[in-house]
C-alpha cells in the first residue's frame, strides 16, 4: 500500500468543512498542542478525521533542544493524543523553547556542537522510548547562526537521525529561508542528506522583513503560497528522496479550503516520480 | 573578535531567554555569528516573535477584554502582563495559559476605572476551560423517578465536567449580550445592576452561558460541592423559605448539567 503523498495542515477554520466535504486530499496533519484538550469539539472533530484521513501529528513545543530536559507532562499529553489518533507519523523541530520551567512560544535555535548533539539525542531517546514509536525532526528557519557552531545543519541532523533511530522531517522552506539569511547553499544542504533519513516533506510560503543598509531577512511565517523558488527546490528534493509525503503548511492568513487544496495539489505536479492517489 | 567565555548550552538558553523576556540582547549577541546583517537584526526576530505569540494567545483566549479596553490598550496590557516572567506560559500548551490575566488585570491603575475587567477576564477564562474539559456523559433524568422516596434526599450529583460557575459584582451578561451583539436593546450598561450569576457548560460541542437568577446558582453550586440533595434543599430553604427546589432541579437536569448521580448503598 502507498503512502499517502500530497497534504495540508489541518486549522480550526476547516476542521467542519472537511468532515462535511471530505475533499480529495491524501492526509492530513494536525499541530499536536492544539488537540491537547481532554475533550470538547476541536478533539473531537479530530477523532473524526482520523477515520477518513492517514493523520501526522507535527509538534511544536516539546523543546527537544532544552539543556535541562524536555517537560514529563507535556510528553504525556502527547502520549495520550498518540495513543488516541494512531498518527501515521509524529514530528517535532530541532529546537528548544523551555528553561527554568518557563516556556516560550517560538522555535529558538540551537548552537550546532558536540554537547548540543548529546542534549538532543537523551531527549529523542526519552521522547521514542516513552511514545514506543520513531519520531522526525525538522529542520527550522533560522535567522541567526552561533558562533560556536561546529557542525552544518545538515550534518548535525544527519548525525543526530543515526545515533537516535529519528527520521528527518525536510522542510524545503525552512531550507530557502535559512539558506537566504545565511547565504548557504541550498541545493548542497539538501544533497548532503542520505536519502533513507527523508521521510516527510514541509512546504510553505514566508515574508521578506526589510532591514536597514538594503539588507532583509526572509521570514517563516506560512501566510502565503509556496514561492516558485521553494517549488524549484521541492522538484530537486523530490528527484532526491522520491515520494515523501509532502505537506502545504498554511497558518496566517489562512486561505479557504479550495485554495489550500489546489496549492497541494501542486505537489502532484513537482514530484513526477509520483501517481496522485484517489481519496476516497 | 569574540572574546566571551564559550558557555554550556545550559547557560545559553538562560541567557538568550534573559534577552528575549528583557528585550536586552546584551548577553546574547557575543555569541551570534557575525555577518551582512547586525546581530541584533537577528536577535530581534525571535524577541518579536516571541513577543507576538503571546499577545496573540492572550487576544483568542480574551477577545472580549480586548473589545473593551481597545486593541491599543490591550497591547500595552499583554506587553505589561507577559514582561513578568512568573507570568509567562510553563509548558508548550499556550492554549492552556492565561489563568493568572484576570488577576493581573485588577492590579493595573491605568484600568482602576473598569472594575468588571477582572470578572469579565475570568468570564472568558472559565468559557476557555468549559470548551477544552473533558467529555461526559449527561445523566438522564428520568433516572431520578426511580429512586425509592426514601432514599433521595440522599442522593449527590456528579457534574459535567465543563460546568463552572461565576458571580460577579457586576452585570456580565448585560456586558456579554453588548460585545456579541452590539445592536441588542441594551445601549447603555449600568454596572449596579448586578450582581450576576453564570453557568458554563458545554453541550455538543458549544459552551453554553447559563444567566440565571440567585438561588439557581447557589443550589447548582451546593450540589457541585458535594452537598447532598436534602442538605442543599435545607441550605437553601434556609436562606429562602420561598426557594422553590424542584423548579431548580429540574433547571439543573433540564440544562444537561448533570452527569451522574450517586445513591447511598442502604
Amino acid at each position: 500500500m502507498s503512502a499517502p503523498f500530497a497534504g495540508i495542515g489541518l486549522r480550526s477554520p476547516h476542521y467542519q468543512q472537511i468532515i462535511n466535504a471530505r475533499p480529495k486530499i491524501d492526509w492530513l496533519e494536525a499541530h499536536s498542542e492544539n488537540f491537547f484538550m481532554k475533550g470538547g469539539a476541536a478533539l473531537n472533530s479530530l477523532k473524526i478525521l482520523r477515520e477518513i484521513y492517514p493523520i501526522s501529528l507535527h509538534g511544536i513545543g516539546l523543546s527537544l533542544g532544552s539543556a535541562e530536559g524536555i517537560n514529563d507532562d507535556h510528553l504525556t499529553a502527547l502520549k495520550n493524543l498518540v495513543d488516541i489518533i494512531d498518527p501515521f507519523l509524529v514530528s517535532e523541530h530541532l529546537t528548544w523553547n523551555q528553561i527554568g520551567g518557563k516556556y516560550l512560544p517560538d522555535l529558538l535555535p540551537v548552537p550546532y556542537t558536540f554537547e548540543s548533539l548529546e542534549i538532543f539525542k537523551n531527549n529523542i531517546d526519552k521522547t521514542q522510548n516513552f511514545l514506543k514509536r520513531e519520531i522526525l525532526i525538522e529542520n527550522p528557519s533560522s535567522y541567526l547562526e552561533f558562533s560556536i557552531s561546529t557542525f552544518l545543519e545538515p550534518d548535525f541532523m544527519t548525525t543526530l537521525a543515526k545515533s537516535t533511530g529519528a527520521k528527518i522531517l525536510l522542510d524545503v522552506n525552512n531550507i530557502f529561508v535559512s539558506s537566504f539569511n545565511h547565504k548557504w547553499d541550498a541545493y548542497s544542504y539538501i544533497d548532503a542528506f542520505p536519502q533513507e533519513l527523508i521521510k516527510e516533506i514541509h512546504l510553505a510560503g514566508h515574508s521578506i522583513k526589510e532591514l536597514q543598509n538594503n539588507e532583509s531577512l526572509k521570514i517563516d511565517t506560512h501566510d502565503d503560497f509556496v514561492c516558485q523558488e521553494v517549488w524549484d527546490l521541492y522538484e530537486y528534493a523530490c528527484q532526491k528522496f522520491g515520494n515523501v509525503p509532502t505537506l502545504i503548511e498554511w497558518d496566517e492568513k489562512l486561505p479557504t479550503l479550495d485554495v489550500l487544496i489546489t496549492e497541494a495539489h501542486k505537489i502532484y505536479k513537482y514530484c513526477k516520480t509520483h501517481e496522485p492517489l484517489a481519496q476516497t | 573578535m569574540n572574546h566571551s567565555p564559550k558557555p554550556n548550552l545550559r547557560a545559553l538558553q538562560e541567557h538568550f531567554f534573559k534577552s528575549i523576556t528583557s528585550g536586552n540582547a546584551a548577553q546574547v549577541l557575543p555569541f551570534i555569528k557575525p555577518s551582512h546583517i547586525t546581530e541584533d537584526a537577528r536577535f530581534k526576530v525571535y524577541k518579536n516573535t516571541s513577543s507576538e505569540n503571546l499577545y496573540n494567545a492572550l487576544k483568542i483566549t480574551f477577545p472580549g477584554i480586548w473589545q473593551l479596553i481597545g486593541e491599543e490598550c490591550a497591547r500595552g496590557v499583554a506587553q505589561a502582563f507577559t514582561v513578568d516572567i512568573k507570568n509567562l506560559p510553563t509548558s508548550g500548551s499556550i492554549d492552556d495559559w492565561g489563568r493568572d490575566f484576570p488577576k493581573f488585570l485588577s492590579t493595573l491603575p491605568e484600568l482602576s476605572d473598569l472594575k468588571y475587567l477582572e470578572d469579565y477576564a475570568s468570564f472568558e477564562w472559565l468559557q476557555h476551560l468549559s470548551f477544552c474539559a473533558m467529555d461526559a456523559e449527561i445523566f438522564d433524568a428520568a433516572e431520578l423517578q426511580k429512586i425509592p422516596e426514601d432514599l433521595i434526599e440522599q442522593v449527590t450529583f456528579s457534574f459535567h465536567p465543563s460546568v463552572f460557575f461565576l458571580r460577579s459584582e457586576y452585570p456580565i451578561d448585560q456586558i456579554y449580550e453588548l460585545l456579541e451583539n452590539p445592536a441588542s436593546s441594551i445601549s447603555k450598561i449600568n454596572l449596579n445592576d448586578g450582581p450576576s450569576y453564570t453557568i458554563l457548560n458545554r453541550n455538543d460541542n458549544h459552551t453554553n452561558m447559563l444567566w440565571v437568577k440567585q438561588d439557581y446558582f447557589n443550589f447548582a453550586s451546593l450540589l457541585s460541592k458535594g452537598s447532598n440533595l436534602g442538605e442543599a434543599i435545607g441550605s437553601m430553604q434556609a436562606l429562602n423559605p420561598e426557594f422553590d427546589f424542584a423548579q431548580s432541579l429540574g433547571f439543573i437536569l433540564n440544562k444537561r448539567l448533570v452527569s451522574s448521580i450517586n445513591i447511598p448503598k442502604v
